[in-house]
């Protein structure tokens, strides 16, 4: 016996079993509002810099999987001697509320050295896991200190 | 498109078990996780029946669910012969409608205090590793 995906007359309940069936294969993307910035050296030893960053989960479309309330990973990191980079909430997992959530990156007032970068990783979670976020590929904020 | 909220309420909870799983809000929850029985009561062979659940993180139950779970017992007693059994045997077994159960006995042996005895409940839903423990300590007997 075969059977087949149905398209049934109920146009939201075909919606719903589509966005599942996307997730399902795969169709998962981590989306932030923002992917770099470019804060001067002088704007960093002037006052902290702060980005507020979105996150989505969506689909290569751009459909938001606002179904999901499951986990993501965020971690920050960077590069320079002097300036440090810090998340709120702080690294580790976090629950996305129907497929969306937000965290705020700040390179604090210091003397960063142009060219450092702070980043900020989102990715799946690691003990947490939700089935579809297996696959999925990480997204980051890049903000590059210029002269 | 966009995941819809429908006026059927049942295709909505369908909806939201399969979201749900798919979030990764799989657990396992045993009717009882830890006990403790005095070393005499303990040579008596006592018997522990253990009911299993597949639950989401709000208490409802994955009742779609007739997959697999699997029991696995372990104990650290020196003592020769002390064991913990488990009917059905260790394996794996389909459960029905998001549940199971199980019985775990003690041996009749010396058991001695702070001997554990451990079942353990695993099961993987969509590539989704979910785990309980029922443990069993022996404690001196009092007085």
């Amino acid at each position: 016996m075969s059977m087949k995906f149905r398209t049934l007359e109920n146009a939201a309940v075909n919606d719903n079993f589509g966005l599942l069936a996307k997730a399902l294969a795969g169709d998962v993307v981590i989306k932030l509002s923002q992917s770099t910035a470019a804060p001067t050296a002088a704007e960093c030893a002037a006052a902290a810099q702060v980005y507020d960053i979105g996150i989505r989960l969506e689909t290569a479309a751009g459909e938001l999987h606002s179904w999901y309330n499951g986990k993501v990973l965020l971690a920050i990191t960077d590069d320079d001697s002097t300036g440090a980079a810090s998340i709120d909430p702080a690294a580790g997992e976090i629950s996305l509320v129907n497929g969306e959530g937000s965290v705020e990156v700040t390179m604090d007032k210091a003397v960063w050295t142009a060219g450092k970068k702070a980043t900020l990783t989102v990715s799946k979670p690691t003990s947490a896991k939700a089935p579809v976020m297996e696959t999925v590929a990480n997204a980051t904020f890049i903000a590059t200190v210029a002269s | 498109m966009e995941f819809r909220t429908l006026e059927d309420a049942s295709l909505n909870e369908n909806f939201s078990l399969a979201a749900g799983l798919l979030s990764g809000d799989v657990k396992l929850t045993l009717s009882q996780t830890a006990v403790s029985v005095e070393a005499t009561d303990a040579a008596a062979g006592p018997s522990y029946e253990i009911g299993i659940r597949l639950e989401d993180s709000a208490g409802n139950l994955h009742e779609w669910y007739n997959g697999k779970v699997t029991l696995a017992v372990a104990d650290t007693s020196n003592v020769v012969g002390a064991a913990m059994a488990v009917d059905p045997v260790a394996g794996s077994y389909a459960m029905d409608g998001g549940t199971y159960e199980a019985t775990v006995t003690l041996s009749e042996s010396a058991w001695e205090a702070d001997d554990t005895a451990t079942l353990t409940v695993t099961a993987t839903v969509c590539g989704f590793n979910a785990s309980a423990t029922f443990v069993v300590t022996v404690v001196a007997d009092a007085g």
